[in-house]
């Protein structure tokens, strides 16, 4: 696809998609320093694999698969790392210190950053095939016939997926009035 | 007009609501909600909440915390490239430089092992060049076939020098017994010329001085 070797090509590759694996892996771990980590890992791992891409399937699809598992190793490895360390944080309580630590913003700051830390929190709390479909077509905007190779699941069914997490999300946000 | 059924309806929700239907379509859908309206509350209650969330520009938060990921990852790259080229020199550099080393110090030692004490580590090197089998069995064989015509030779100059001193001293007796004979002829000679008149001794003294 490029030469691995050519530091350049290998800057424009990853800004051309970073944003969509950073979508993936932060939807994986929920928490911006892991994802920015297994984001990394990721991007190593295509780069130092993109002989073996053939281009059966489109770059996305391929990256999302090698995101999605680097962020499932990830996951383990931090589930292990817990057991070992007795280490034992809440996810969720990520959003809620980045709340605590805006406090000295004005309040319509506030308001936003609590929202921002509810919405990501409800995405995360949705079944992971609506919290997938809802990531690849809401952030990446990506074509259904796309999302259904990826996740091997039917347009139909992919739609209503899509359908119930919005509903889920709205449900979750009700209490935000637009400005 | 195009009659949607319910689940038609909740499939083209999410895309009308971001807009994400061709006209046509988002059209149909717009004429088929009222007729839904525990869909049409759904939308509302969606259009509400992704209105604000649309303001609060999540992806601009995204790509700040993504932004140096191509460096980051360029960084890494290059420090396993580099990892991988130390360990290229020094996976086969370092082991020959060892090895030319031990060899050095083990050869300029094996000369005075005797007498000079080694240092620990030049001993554990020793032993371990030692250990490894350095020349083969044929080598081994000629080495001491060479030792062996060394020492015969050695043997063959004991017996030249022997003869030699066997021929010196067999020399030294012959000069011993004419050393002897000498004196037997002096003593004799002493006597004979005390026997001598004048004129006898006159005659011997001119033969001497035509002589010499």
């Amino acid at each position: 696809m490029f030469d691995t070797t050519d530091e350049k090509a290998i800057t424009a590759f990853i800004r051309e998609h970073q944003r969509f694996v950073f979508n993936i892996a932060f939807r994986y771990l929920n928490s911006f320093e892991d994802a920015q980590d297994a984001s990394q890992d990721a991007f190593i791992k295509a780069i130092n694999g993109m002989s073996k891409f053939r281009g059966d399937s489109s770059v996305k699809t391929w990256l999302y698969n090698i995101t999605k598992n680097t962020c499932l190793t990830y996951i383990k490895k931090k589930k292990i790392k817990k057991a070992l360390s007795f280490y034992n944080s809440n996810e969720n309580k990520e959003y809620e210190m980045e709340v605590i630590d805006n406090s000295y913003r004005p309040d319509n700051k506030f308001e936003n950053k609590e929202l921002e830390a509810k919405f990501l929190k409800a995405i995360n709390d949705l079944p992971e095939k609506q919290r997938e479909t809802f990531a690849l077509r809401y952030y990446e905007d990506m074509p259904y016939n796309e999302i259904s190779k990826l996740l091997g699941t039917s347009v139909g069914g992919l739609k209503a997926n899509y359908f119930q997490a919005i509903k889920k999300i709205s449900e979750e946000l009700k209490e935000y009035k637009p400005n | 007009m195009e009659n949607l059924n319910e689940k038609q309806m909740e499939e083209m929700l999410p895309d009308y609501l971001f807009g994400k239907l061709d006209a046509n379509t988002a059209e149909i859908f717009k004429n088929n909600l009222s007729n839904f309206p525990s869909i049409e509350k759904e939308y509302k209650a969606a259009k509400e909440v992704f209105q604000r969330i649309e303001e609060l520009d999540i992806n601009k938060a995204f790509d700040k915390k993504a932004m140096n990921l191509s460096v980051r990852v360029n960084n890494r790259l290059n420090k396993k490239s580099y990892k991988s080229k130390k360990y290229s020199f020094f996976g086969y550099a370092v082991p020959i430089a060892t090895v030319i080393t031990m060899l050095i110090v083990f050869f300029n030692t094996n000369r005075n092992t005797d007498n000079v004490p080694q240092p620990q580590v030049a001993k554990n090197s020793i032993n371990q060049v030692m250990n490894q089998p350095m020349i083969t069995v044929e080598e081994l064989t000629e080495i001491i076939d060479e030792d062996l015509n060394y020492t015969d030779s050695l043997e063959i100059n004991s017996q030249d020098i022997k003869n030699q001193t066997d021929e010196l001293n067999a020399e030294l007796e012959v000069v011993q017994m004419d050393l002897y004979s000498y004196d037997l002829s002096e003593s004799a000679l002493i006597d004979e010329l005390e026997q001598l008149d004048e004129s006898e001794f006159q005659l011997i003294l001119n033969d001497i001085k035509d002589n010499y």
